[in-house]
């Protein structure tokens, strides 16, 4: 009975069998499907995908690159290139160079770590930015000095020999390819409008400095009759970098004590706690933003025109604030505080040169193509640094080929193949529009006048980071220690008066680890 | 030797009569395969990556660094018991789980025994779906949400604070209200969500019960007390041991994404320890035995739970 209802029901599944098997293969297939659009969806966005496909076709054995756009140059447009202007650059580059080049766009904010998930896959990157003294140890990246002697030439011209020292290891190889120089990148900036609506000077010392804070936090100098002003606005490095030189004699930097000739981290040297003192003071007092060391967006606090003063990175002001100028009420204006100086000498802390530059990885199939690509943007400067940076939406303004301006304030393409990104190419030219030209003139003419700032000591040297994570296996925990401390002093979380306290914890967390290998690697590596 | 021949014969019979049922079910099993395959290939092929914890590897060389890299034993496991913020992290991670479940599995049966009160079926609908809509908000969007709620500048709280004198308070960057906003952020986003099995089981209550209890003189409140809430215990009991498997996934994103250096002390979880370790700052091999260590004590707390819960009243999952 069973049998003959079982055979009936397999009869009635007969019927259906062949639509039942079309379904769970057409499930397989979708879950095949799924999993390989997740491969190939692995680091390389829907853009350059369909860059990919489309110009694979018919390229035959044009060598290809896979760049990994992680340089900001995508910062004037980070939704990316429109597909046919991408495209049409790559047809550029392909039939002037006869490389395909393919952009890999990280998502914005995670560019690191989407970067090391991409080095440690199969998937194929040839040449992103990044510290080269992180990668080389770890067998991520090849040495370019053959490929830069043999297809470089005019990277090898372009940048002076300071910037290549710092991306030579103390063997001699060239690890990659600069980005930048020493620099200073936190000038105090002040509303000039409001110094002269409250009639005062622009400031010189520490004390002039916290006289116009009080000024405009009293004053009403935006005349809304409230007492809404933010005298600073300003983050962990920006009271680093742009004030503690005032009260520190060797700025925002390790400190090497002349007691025992060993390096120690800044807060141990003479004045860090005045320092500490003082922007305690500061933030009581409702000087410095209150949101200052959560998470708060500079362009938006701008736009309410309350900011007073600005220690952040430069470009918090140079690029966003003309931005936003034409719907400020007339007049206002940001200029430099000059020659600020405090007890111990001047208030801002040069940045050292880095180990930041363009890396080509060990997987890299064609560095040769990579090289002469880079330096294919390094020729008849800034011609072809422009178009890398903004396709053929810009032009001359004068015979000098400076100044220029772009066609068209709508951008199409967004710079996904620009390689030559840094100093060396970014001060061969000028905008003229008013938008832009308060960042190129920061960049001609402020950036790199260290003179202005105080240079950390150690700035010459690159010290070994895997050796410095193998010898202080607590390195990370005193990174947090020393950051989340130092916001917690400076909030009022916890008091000055624990300042004892806090390097004794230091020490616990392994501070005499981390000064025993950095002074070892001080003494051994210092040029 | 019959009697042994009689012992042995069932098993084998009970053996040879799954296949023809399976066989005849077959179609029904071939729709569970990509269901397999799914959990085969992205949870239990991975599982193979744990070994990295027990070993030294570099972080460019793939599948081959896996095989070759160097056997380290526990060093990676001691240097995490061994961390500054070894208790820390701990702490924080139990706490605002612990929290999270203090506050956010009961909400949720209590506002399900609230809508199962409610008669009205338009009204009780119109609930239901304002409440279960925050469970689709991404992480991202909640905690831009919560920074623009919270804010000393134009903040919809602070502004209620300034309207009756008050100071403006920097919420996000105080420890001691920064887990009080994950939870109830928390709390916000899953208490709609969770009604679902709730009202499912509440249906499946006999309406008798109710009608008998309603000639016994019982109010609504003892209906809930004595008929609903009994009626509903083994799917709580199943959902507390399936929240207490996951009392150690404190909310990664929305912790990422909301903390700062000011409240670290109080904020910084496993997961985002292992965030920072493993994918800023390279050491794959110490942030994954940092993960296994977690999931080691994730499996302690969920086996923990399905004995006490069947010690206790007979219910359990396995």
């Amino acid at each position: 009975m069973l049998e003959s209802w079982t055979r009936k029901v397999e009869g009635g599944i007969m019927m259906k069998k062949f639509a039942q098997t079309t379904l769970t293969a057409m499930l397989v297939l979708a879950i095949a499907a799924c999993g390989g659009g997740g491969s190939g969806g692995n680091g390389t966005p829907n853009g350059s995908k369909e860059a990919d496909g489309g110009s694979s076709k018919g390229s035959g054995e044009m060598p290809k690159i896979y760049i990994y756009q992680n340089t900001g140059a995508l910062n004037q447009k980070p939704e990316g290139s429109v597909p046919d202007a991408l495209e049409e650059m790559k047809q550029m580059y392909m039939e002037e160079l006869g490389i395909e080049p393919i952009a890999i766009v990280p998502p914005k904010g995670s560019e690191g770590e989407k970067l090391n998930l991409l080095l440690g896959s199969k998937d194929q990157v040839d040449v992103f930015q990044g510290d080269w003294d992180q990668y080389a140890s770890k067998g991520a990246i090849i040495p370019l000095n053959d490929l830069l002697e043999e297809h470089g030439q005019d990277i090898l011209k372009a940048w002076p020999q300071e910037a290549w020292d710092y991306m030579t290891d103390k063997d001699g190889t060239i690890w990659g390819i600069p980005r930048g120089l020493p620099s200073v990148h936190y000038p105090v900036w002040i509303r000039t409008d409001w110094l002269e609506k409250l009639g005062l000077e622009m400031p010189k010392t520490i004390d002039e400095l916290e006289a116009v804070m009080k000024a405009f936090q009293e004053g009403d100098p935006d005349g809304n009759g409230k007492a809404d002003t933010i005298p600073m606005m300003t983050d962990i490095n920006g009271i680093n970098n742009a004030l503690m030189g005032g009260f520190v004699e060797g700025g925002n930097s390790n400190w090497l004590d002349p007691a025992d000739n060993k390096i120690k981290p800044v807060e141990l040297a003479p004045g860090y706690r005045d320092f500490l003192a003082k922007m305690a003071d500061w933030y009581q007092k409702g000087y410095i933003y209150k949101e200052a060391f959560a998470k708060f967006d500079p362009l938006e606090l701008l736009k309410t025109n309350r900011v007073g003063m600005s220690s952040m990175w430069y470009s918090r002001i140079t690029l966003l604030f003309p931005q936003i100028k034409p719907n400020l009420p007339e007049g206002v204006d940001y200029a430099i505080a000059r020659d600020l100086t405090g007890p111990a000498g001047k208030l801002m802390t040069a940045s050292r040169g880095n180990t930041t530059g363009m890396l080509v990885t060990k997987k890299a199939k064609n560095p040769e193509a990579v090289i002469k690509f880079i330096n294919y943007q390094y020729k008849d400067l800034p011609t072809n640094t422009l178009n890398a940076a903004f396709g053929k939406n810009w032009k001359y303004l004068d015979d000098q080929k400076f100044e220029i301006e772009l066609l068209s304030p709508e951008l199409r393409y967004a710079g996904e193949y620009m390689l030559s990104l840094g100093l060396a190419t970014e001060n061969k030219y000028a905008f003229r529009d008013p938008v832009k030209k308060m960042h190129a003139d920061y960049l001609n003419h402020e950036i790199t006048n260290v003179s202005a700032a105080k240079m950390p000591l150690d700035a010459t040297v690159v010290y070994d980071k895997e050796r410095l994570k193998q010898n202080v296996p607590m390195l990370e925990d005193l990174d947090r220690l020393r950051s989340e401390e130092l916001v917690k002093f400076v909030t009022g979380v916890r008091p000055l008066s624990e300042f004892d306290q806090y390097i004794e914890q230091l020490n616990k967390a392994g501070l005499q680890m981390w000064i025993d290998e950095y002074t070892k690697q001080y003494h051994e590596l210092k040029k | 030797m019959e009697l042994k021949a009689a012992t042995v014969s069932p098993p084998e019979s009970k053996k040879k009569s799954r296949w023809p049922a399976v066989k005849k079910h077959r179609f029904y099993y071939y729709l569970i395969l990509p269901g397999l395959l799914y959990f085969l290939i992205f949870d239990y092929v991975p599982m193979f990556g744990v070994i990295i914890s027990f070993k030294d590897i570099s972080p460019f060389e793939g599948v081959r660094g896996i095989l070759t890299g160097e056997w380290v034993g526990f060093d990676h496991f001691v240097r995490f018991f061994q961390s500054y913020y070894f208790w820390n992290v701990l702490r924080n991670t139990f706490l605002i789980s612990f929290y999270n479940l203090l506050f956010g599995f009961p909400a949720a049966i209590v506002l399900a025994l609230l809508m199962n009160e409610l008669k009205n079926g338009l009204f009780k609908r119109f609930v239901q779906t304002v409440s279960y809509l925050p469970h689709f908000i991404s992480t991202v969007v909640v905690a831009g949400l919560i920074m623009m709620m919270l804010s000393t500048d134009n903040g919809l709280l602070n502004a209620i604070i300034v309207f009756f004198g008050g100071e403006p308070i920097l919420f996000l960057g105080e420890p001691k209200y920064f887990r009080s906003i994950l939870v109830v952020s928390h709390v916000w986003q899953t208490v709609g969500w969770g009604t679902i099995l709730y009202l499912a089981a509440m249906a499946g209550i006999d309406p008798g019960l109710y009608e008998a209890a309603k000639i016994d003189g019982a109010n609504r409140l003892r209906q809930a007390w004595h008929i609903t809430l009994p009626g509903i215990s083994h799917v709580i009991v199943i959902m507390l041991i399936l929240s207490i498997g996951g009392l150690l996934n404190a909310g990664f994103e929305k912790v990422l994404l909301l903390y700062s250096p000011a409240v670290y002390e109080v904020a910084d979880i496993i997961d985002t320890y292992v965030y920072r370790e493993g994918l800023t700052s390279l050491n794959y091999s110490f942030a994954t035995a940092v993960g296994l260590f977690k999931n080691l004590l994730a499996m302690t707390l969920i086996l923990g739970a399905n004995y006490f819960a069947k010690r206790m009243n007979q219910t359990g999952i396995w």
